[in-house]
């Protein structure tokens, strides 16, 4: 009779699995120029030479790297935001908690506010690669130094006190730097700020999705110890975890996937809060081998419908992602909220 | 001879300060606890009882000394190991919203599975055992979060149970139970002990609990060598009021129970022949009256006809409740 508890629900996993399907289509498909579904099936799996050169332009260098960034990016943001939210039994918790996002907005901000790079932002290659790497080594310094304050600390709420401070120091660094930029510069660094799934480079894109599929297969192997630290430190401790490296493996493949999404993709706000919430009101369950799947596919589809509603054709160019993921998450968050407290006053 | 399960040799607790002495609490303690018993450590608050506890359980590094588990230093086994050799049950609870009865209970065979943490038909089959031993089952499928604290109490001691381990080691488990379920969770713990042949360690202040539980208790007090006994032996000697008292409270032997010296305002005589009469005597005992045997002089309580009766002054007075008796002696 036991058996039958805490399986995967297959089948709200397929019909999620579906609609990012769909979702990824309608991404490809819906934009300023719109393509026909024939069209795409011709580039895809048919004779590309045969097409307007300007459609497979749009196809294979914007749409698809698009949606393949946004898939990833939303993926690796929910894991990351449920690491958080278990590891520090926080609700609030989210990816950008421990100052790594603003440690990349510090690095990208060294670059573009010092060097001013600024015109030349985004579509040169040798620039929006440069700005990654600023960010991944501004996200990696701050990771660096909250998992050696880590190692001496005993208490996790102060682990969590001392990221916070990190990332206060962090963005008035950068807010100086900002302040004392000119004005070209601090409009590219406020549009990166913004987040956009269109600045990875398709010669990049390969690289930056296997980096995010190493750090979500690692984060699988992390359910049973995030189940245990569910219970609380000394009941997950008599069960044999060794708390100290387990919260260094969470923080590390956290800060990782942070740290990579941040550098290609800005700080994408939102998405690492509000995903764990739907997949464990979804799901209902606090079971990690169920909840990371469906964090990953969950976060897909809110990345793609975000990326959606911001590039709905009407809105002249893309609306910047990092106000559409807070218009949508942050009501769907408080929707939950009050719907959960019905569900347990009973 | 029974299996030793814990033992400390010459273990010192307390606290380090850097730069300055160390601060023990007790002096060196050794102590044995063997395989069957319940053992109780009992004492104040703020006594430094759950620094031993932790000690004890290794999730604090004693002064000097050491603890072994069966034999060994707690300090030297594997954490796994350690998991499959005791369980504890904690007054800290999880609270997660979505953390289901089976969630938990299920835990408890973590530490017997691997990575993936998939649990086999003898992983069920020892979950749903120990679900039964509580009486839990029904619980199985509530949130964790929704459950009374007597049932949450239950569920982790489940939990405990799941782990499969020869001693289990509870921390207040009586801590926020009302009276009938710590009664049910004392009697659980002796079936426990009596028939699965669990080793027992738990920690209480409640008297009442751990006269009615526990083999052997382990009295501590701040700088007072520990002492160990069984419980009617450490009342008589004075060491229950000596240990656990408090400013005033005096340990009435009599009642077995910690009672606020009262000034006895007289001499009431009652020969506690039948039932209603025993309860006559608990509510002037309670009212602060002394209770003496009927001698012919003292004013004397007597049950006639479901009537309470008494004679004052060639008066006869009458009362149906006690309530009403002792309202007329009150007025008299």
């Amino acid at each position: 009779m036991l058996e039958k508890r805490n399986k995967m629900k297959w089948s709200a996993l397929i019909c999620l699995l579906i609609s990012v399907l769909f979702l990824f289509v309608l991404n490809i498909l819906i934009g300023s120029v719109p393509i026909s579904i024939r069209d795409m099936a011709h580039v895809f799996f048919g004779d590309a030479s045969r097409m307007d050169k300007g459609i497979v332009t749009i196809l294979l260098n914007y749409r698809l790297p698009q949606a393949l960034v946004a898939l990833f990016s939303g993926a690796g943001l929910a894991v990351a935001g449920l690491l958080m939210q278990t590891l520090f039994r926080n609700p609030l918790a989210d990816p950008s908690i421990l100052g790594i996002s603003s440690g990349a907005s510090l690095g990208v901000a060294s670059v573009i506010l010092l060097f001013g790079s600024g015109t030349l932002l985004l579509q040169n290659w040798w620039t929006s690669l440069g700005i990654s790497v600023a960010a991944f080594i501004g996200a990696l310094l701050v990771l660096l130094l909250i998992l050696s304050l880590s190692l001496r600390l005993k208490n996790i709420v102060s682990l969590l006190l001392i990221g916070i401070m990190i990332a206060f120091i962090t963005s008035s660094i950068t807010d100086l730097l900002k302040f004392l930029s000119g004005k070209e510069e601090l409009h590219s660094f406020v549009i990166w700020g913004m987040g956009s799934f269109s600045n990875v480079s398709q010669s990049q894109l390969p690289f930056f999705m296997i980096a995010i599929l190493i750090g979500l297969l690692f984060s699988l192997f992390l359910s049973k110890s995030l189940n245990m630290i569910l219970l609380g430190d000394c009941y997950a401790e008599n069960l044999g975890l060794n708390i100290h490296r387990s919260s260094l493996f969470i923080i590390l493949i956290a800060g990782y996937l942070t740290a990579l999404i941040t550098a290609y993709a800005g700080p994408i706000a939102f998405i690492g809060l509000s995903v764990p919430h739907m997949a464990r009101f979804l799901f209902k369950t606090s079971d990690h081998k169920i909840l990371i799947p469906a964090c990953i596919i969950l976060g897909m589809l809110l990345a793609l419908f975000c990326n959606l509603i911001a590039r709905l054709p009407g809105f002249e160019g893309n609306l910047p992602i990092n106000s559409v993921t807070s218009l949508i998450g942050a009501p769907f968050v408080i929707w939950i909220i009050l719907k959960r407290q019905r569900i347990f006053q009973q | 001879m029974k299996r030793k399960v814990l033992e400390t040799k010459n273990l010192s607790i307390g606290y380090r300060v850097s730069g300055k002495p160390d601060i023990a609490l007790f002096p060196p303690i050794n102590i044995t606890l063997f395989e069957g018993d319940i053992v109780a450590l009992a004492g104040a608050n703020g006594s430094g009882k759950t620094t031993l506890f932790k000690t004890l359980t290794d999730s604090t590094k004693p002064l000097s000394g050491e603890v072994l588990l069966f034999d060994k230093n707690i300090r030297h086994y594997s954490a796994t190991k350690k998991a499959s050799l005791f369980s504890i049950v904690l007054t800290e609870r999880p609270d997660d919203v979505f953390l289901k009865v089976f969630d938990v209970v299920a835990s408890g065979r973590y530490p017997y599975v691997g990575l993936w943490a998939k649990l086999k038909k003898s992983d069920y089959e020892i979950i749903e055992q120990s679900l039964k031993l509580t009486g839990t089952e029904n619980l199985i499928d509530r949130t964790f979060n929704s459950l009374s604290d007597g049932e949450r109490q239950k569920v982790m001691i489940s939990k405990a149970l799941a782990q499969n381990t020869p001693l289990i080691v509870l921390d207040e488990p009586a801590a926020f139970l009302d009276y009938p379920s710590k009664i049910e969770l004392t009697l659980l713990l002796v079936k426990l002990a009596r028939e699965q042949h669990k080793t027992i360690l738990f920690s209480s202040h409640d008297l009442d609990i751990l006269m009615r539980t526990a083999d052997k208790l382990w009295l501590v007090a701040r700088n007072k060598p520990l002492v160990s006994g069984i419980s009617e032996d450490l009342a008589i000697s004075g060491l229950i009021d000596n240990y656990l008292s408090c400013n005033d409270l005096i340990f009435d032997l009599k009642t077995a129970q910690f009672t606020i010296p009262k000034q006895k305002k007289c001499q009431i005589a009652i020969e506690p022949a039948d039932l209603c009469l025993q309860w006559v005597e608990r509510a002037l005992i309670r009212k602060g009256y002394e209770v003496v045997k009927p001698d012919g002089k003292t004013l004397e309580i007597t049950s006639e006809n479901g009537f309470f009766c008494f004679t004052y002054f060639e008066k006869k007075y009458q009362a149906q409740t006690i309530e009403e008796l002792l309202n007329q002696i009150e007025n008299i």
